[in-house]
């Protein structure tokens, strides 16, 4: 059981190395990486996230797995801090633990994740929420809650629930699942595809003061103009800590 | 005959204001100042949508088809319903996959005074290395004017030049440049999509206010100030 949810959150580690997914090696720090997630999670999630046919280029800029950043338009990269070293560092701590939840919780406090994306094609994709999208779809798939009945679910702040949690903030957290207390959460539809602001439009209990604050409603605009849910939950992310106000 | 006036702005300065859309009422503002009072009264103005100009591809269900260089930045004809709502929607469903549709279509912010303001134009490659590079694409209002009286559009473009949206305006911001415009007869379009299908999905945009530091607001079932 653990060793499916753990692969899940050591699928994409070659994309921290810079290989190629045919060339990604089968260890890191002693451990199998880079297996292939079972039920179709990788592909699923990789649907909410970016375009499926074609694989294009899309800023031309831009051909590496340092994630671009919404706010800044710039990746989050610093060559003098970062070294190779350092990044293999905080990936090895990222993903060496045998606790699957506390690899759960790892990623969702993971700075390093949120430094790369998830395709070079795309590089404002974050592969921190990609990974967490993967979890949370392999663990409900494996509880047999198929996609058509998966739900986004807001839940207090730190209020973690394993594996179905795909984001976690200071004011809340998100999260995909079946079961969301009666709040009447919006489905994310019949099958996976870039729904991010469809499924955030349709929210009934919104997280966000988009009555009087204009940061929250600068944000809300923002994320109802987003498709990618990788893209999305990032840019909360990022916008938490850009904000002056709190 | 009914004839509406379909008009697009390009954002010459950052804006500082409602950032969901440009309010009807702050189009109406602007218009104002431009117009003598009995054409402003007649005039009504839908909100005003912010819009990429950016490369797009018309959406099945519009009348034309195939990928256009500048689709956000210009106005297309307008011969079908569906051809009104092509820049209506926030998520922009024409914009290209094979472009980072995302954060082309996500403002690009500043701070002004404590405010959040929004760019006027979003800048991609911005590092020294890639200044050959450089992309910019700039943001658009997209808006409809209705007349009760017929004869009052289509505007002047002089009318519609020179303009300001959002707060301000006095350091100069949501200053906006008229680059087209164009008037619309709903009575010759093709409604032949709508005749055709079985059920109807209606969506309704509307400004709906919470509270008010204007007097008495709660007695007005219609926001008009």
């Amino acid at each position: 059981m653990s060793g499916v949810m753990l692969a899940a959150f050591r699928h994409d580690v070659h994309k921290f190395t810079g290989e190629s997914h045919n060339n990604a090696r089968e260890e890191f720090a002693g451990i199998r990486v880079n297996q292939s997630v079972p039920e179709g999670a990788d592909g699923d999630a990789a649907a909410l996230s970016r375009p499926q046919q074609k694989q294009e280029q899309t800023v031309p800029t831009h051909d590496d797995h340092h994630r671009l950043s919404l706010i800044t338009g710039e990746t989050a990269y610093d060559p003098q801090k970062c070294s190779h070293s350092t990044i293999e560092g905080e990936v090895s701590e990222l993903i060496t633990t045998d606790d699957p939840q506390i690899a759960h919780g790892r990623w969702l406090d993971s700075d390093v994740a949120a430094a790369f994306n998830e395709s070079v094609y795309h590089p404002y994709t974050s592969l921190k929420y990609h990974t967490l999208l993967v979890g949370a779809l392999l663990d409900n798939y494996r509880a047999d809650n198929t996609f058509g009945n998966l739900r986004l679910v807001v839940d207090p702040a730190d209020d973690t629930v394993s594996f179905r949690t795909v984001f976690s903030g200071d004011r809340f957290s998100l999260r995909i699942d079946v079961d969301d207390n009666g709040c009447s959460s919006p489905r994310l539809g019949s099958r996976p595809w870039r729904s991010w602001a469809s499924t955030w439009n349709r929210l009934t209990a919104h997280p966000l003061d988009t009555d009087s604050n204009k940061y929250d409603m600068t944000l809300d605009a923002n994320l109802r103009r987003i498709q990618s849910w990788s893209t999305a939950l990032q840019y909360m992310e990022d916008y938490a800590e850009w904000r002056p106000d709190r | 005959m009914t004839q509406i006036q379909q008009v697009l702005w390009e954002l010459q300065m950052d804006y500082i204001g409602h950032s969901y859309y440009v309010s009807g009422n702050a189009i109406l503002h602007a218009l104002g100042q431009h117009l003598d009072p009995e054409t402003h009264t007649e005039i009504s103005s839908s909100q005003g949508v912010f819009v990429p100009g950016q490369f797009g591809k018309f959406p099945a269900e519009h009348s034309q088809s195939g990928v256009r260089p500048y689709l956000g930045s210009g106005l297309p004809d307008v011969e079908a319903y569906d051809d009104l709502f092509l820049q209506r929607k926030a998520i922009h469903p024409w914009l290209l996959d094979t472009r980072a549709r995302n954060a082309l279509n996500t403002h690009d912010l500043r701070i002004h005074g404590g405010h959040p303001t929004l760019c006027h134009e979003t800048i991609m490659g911005r590092r020294e290395d890639q200044r050959k590079q450089q992309r910019t694409t700039k943001w658009y209002v997209h808006a409809y004017l209705h007349a009760d009286d017929p004869a009052v559009l289509p505007l002047d473009e002089d009318v519609m030049e020179g303009l300001q949206f959002g707060g301000k305006r006095n350091y100069g911001y949501g200053e906006v440049k008229l680059k087209d415009t164009q008037m619309v007869d709903l009575n010759e379009l093709d409604y032949s999509r709508l005749e055709g299908a079985e059920t109807y999905l209606i969506e309704l945009m509307t400004p709906f206010v919470v509270e008010s530091e204007y007097p008495e607001a709660s007695d007005h079932s219609v926001p008009w100030w």
